[in-house]
């Protein structure tokens, strides 16, 4: 037998209504206007942050555009600051590796002995510095020296008739008064006094002795530029 | 989802999840899980029967059944009438979510009729009565006005259609010439689809007429299932009585037997017949003591030549040749009328009690304390529930 199928009902779909008390008629568009009011109600406070926000970024520009000028003048003011700085960090190191030689030569004419005969003092050139770039020595040779320590030597040539007044004089020249200005190192690679030549001269005294010629060079202490 | 434009010029809006085909058979929805079946106006003076349905793995159950107050106000019998709305509710036993009324209406209609009938433009003798009285009656004109009418479309089965003042729906029978019509004046149906008022229980789902109800409520019984279906049932109202033949389930007979009142007439009868007042009228028809035959036999003889001739039919035209014939929805006499059928056709009844094939109540109390003939009152309020339960059309 076949399902029966005899519902003969004369309702239209639309006239059928529901029981339920919380009718889906009026709660669709109430939920629906309260979706629409809370996307509404975001989007709002969304704009409102952007809006000031942008409001802070245009204030923030317009006080960076008024502050340019003096941030210009306070760059510009660094700048001399820094060279000025500079000029005395140099002045300041060019102070420190300032060597005074009149203690030396005041000293020097206590010990000197009558019979010695001063025919030069003087401060040799200093030696080429290497250019070499001291991280890499691969790198191009750097255009001007960057150590900042100088070697400096005092060299003094004289005539003597003998030679004792000389061997006296050097004595006297490692004595501690000219611990400032003088290197004593004899045992040294590079020793200091180091005799360059101590000979007997061609020429002769007024009183026709022969005279020996000598001539010895002191390594001093370097003179260094440092603040 | 679907969007199609339909012929009354809307937008029907079909979902995913909704099978297509609309009202088509084949294509509807399930049916009611919870549903109350009320009857409404069909003069019972102890009020509108009403039934709740449940289903349940094993069947469908009985939750409830009784008599509810009826509406303060009676059925509207014009558009006039129909302004005034009033609001229904029911008791809280039968507050289903939805509901299946079961109307009876002196403007209902319930007929079986072909299919040429209802696509015949039924306006042009109206035309030309109108112009007859008006005078003005010229020949050949009213052929053009004929020819000029175009036929009414073909209704679908179970789609309700608006025409001519009334609401009217169809169903296929079993014989594919014939379908099963019956309708309301539109302003009853729609003074009836807001009767219950909507956001409480129960609201309507489900609007038949009286007879279409009871053509349903046969489908449970078990003795109508035993015989595969094939049977013919004797409905019987308090105005009318009506003939239903059934082959292997599907409906292929109905109608209404003609001149014969339904049993509020049997009730007169047999109290001018016996002299005897309302209160034992019912005890008299299933008493022995006093023989009410003499008085029953003016309606029921008829009624059952007509069945008789319904059953020539049914084997004639159909091929069914009916071994089971039900009556149902008498209160009293089913005793007498087994008499008079065995004498005229030559056997009983099969009179069935009305909530047979149904699972009774889990509690006791809810269904009143009624004798077997009594409850045939809940008939019409059954069928309404069990057809918005098997499908909702």
């Amino acid at each position: 037998m076949k399902a029966p199928n005899l519902h003969m009902n004369l309702l239209r779909e639309a006239e059928k209504v529901s029981s339920s008390p919380v009718r889906v008629r009026v709660m669709l568009p109430i939920l629906a206007l309260l979706l629409c009011a809370g996307c509404a109600i975001w989007w709002a406070i969304l704009f409102m942050r952007l809006m000031l926000l942008n409001g802070q970024a245009s204030q923030l520009r317009t006080e960076l555009e008024g502050r340019k000028s003096a941030h210009a003048a306070i760059l510009a003011e660094m700048g001399r600051a820094r060279d000025m700085q500079a000029e005395l960090d140099q002045l300041s190191a060019y102070s420190k590796g300032r060597r005074t030689w009149g203690g030396l030569l005041a000293e020097l004419a206590d010990v000197m002995p009558m019979s010695v005969q001063l025919t030069s003092l003087s401060i040799p050139e200093p030696p080429a510095q290497s250019l070499a770039n001291p991280a890499n020595p691969r790198l191009p040779p750097l255009l001007g020296p960057t150590n900042t320590t100088e070697a400096v030597a005092f060299r003094l040539t004289g005539r003597t008739a003998q030679a004792a007044p000389v061997t006296a004089l050097l004595a006297s020249l490692e004595g501690k008064q000219f611990g400032d200005w003088l290197v004593i190192d004899k045992a040294g690679a590079k020793p200091s006094p180091r005799v360059h030549s101590f000979r007997q001269e061609a020429t002769q005294s007024a009183d026709g002795k022969r005279l020996l010629a000598f001539d010895v060079e002191f390594r001093c202490p370097e003179r260094r530029f440092e603040k | 989802m679907k969007l199609q434009l339909t012929k009354d010029k809307t937008i029907d809006v079909k979902m995913p999840w909704e099978k297509s085909g609309g009202g088509v058979p084949g294509g509807r929805k399930a049916g009611l899980s919870d549903v109350v079946g009320v009857s409404l106006f069909d003069g019972d003076p102890r009020g509108c029967p009403a039934v709740r349905l449940v289903r349940r793995k094993g069947g469908v159950q009985l939750v409830a059944a009784g008599f509810v107050q009826s509406p303060a106000v009676s059925l509207p019998s014009s558009w006039e009438e129909s302004k005034i709305q009033p609001v229904w509710e029911l008791p809280a036993v039968y507050q289903a979510p939805q509901a299946a009324l079961a109307v009876t209406s002196q403007g209902m209609f319930v007929r079986q009729t072909t299919i040429d009938a209802l696509t015949a433009a039924p306006a042009a003798p109206a035309a030309a009565e109108k112009k007859k009285k008006l005078g003005v009656r010229r020949g050949g004109e009213e052929k053009k006005a004929e020819a000029a009418k175009p036929a009414a479309a073909a209704p679908q089965p179970f789609v309700p259609v608006s025409r001519d003042g009334s609401r009217f729906v169809t169903a296929p029978m079993g014989d594919e010439a014939f379908v099963l019509q019956t309708g309301l004046p539109e302003f009853q149906v729609l003074w009836l689809s807001r009767l219950l008022p909507e956001g409480r229980r129960p609201t309507a789902c489900s609007l038949q007429t009286c007879p279409a109800a009871l053509l349903n409520s046969i489908f449970r019984q078990p003795a109508f299932e035993a015989d595969g279906g094939t049977a013919v049932a004797v409905l019987v109202t308090r105005t009318a009585v009506y003939f239903a033949g059934y082959r292997k389930g599907d409906l292929v007979l109905f109608r209404e037997c003609p001149d014969v009142a339904g049993f509020d007439v049997m009730r007169e009868l047999v109290k001018s017949g016996l002299g005897v007042g309302d209160d034992i009228v019912d005890s008299i028809l299933e008493d022995t003591l006093i023989d009410p035959r003499p008085a029953l036999e003016p309606l029921v003889r008829p009624v059952l030549q007509q069945l008789q001739l319904s059953i020539d039919y049914l084997a004639q035209r159909h091929d069914v040749h009916v071994d089971k014939m039900f009556l149902m929805g008498l209160p009293a006499g089913a005793m007498y009328w087994n008499q008079f059928a065995q004498e005229t056709i030559g056997r009983p009844f099969v009179s069935p009690g009305v909530f047979e094939g149904i699972v009774p109540p889990k509690s006791a109390g809810v269904v009143p304390d009624m004798k077997p003939n009594e409850t045939q009152a809940f008939l019409a309020a059954l069928g309404a529930a069990l057809a918005a339960m098997e499908v909702q059309g």
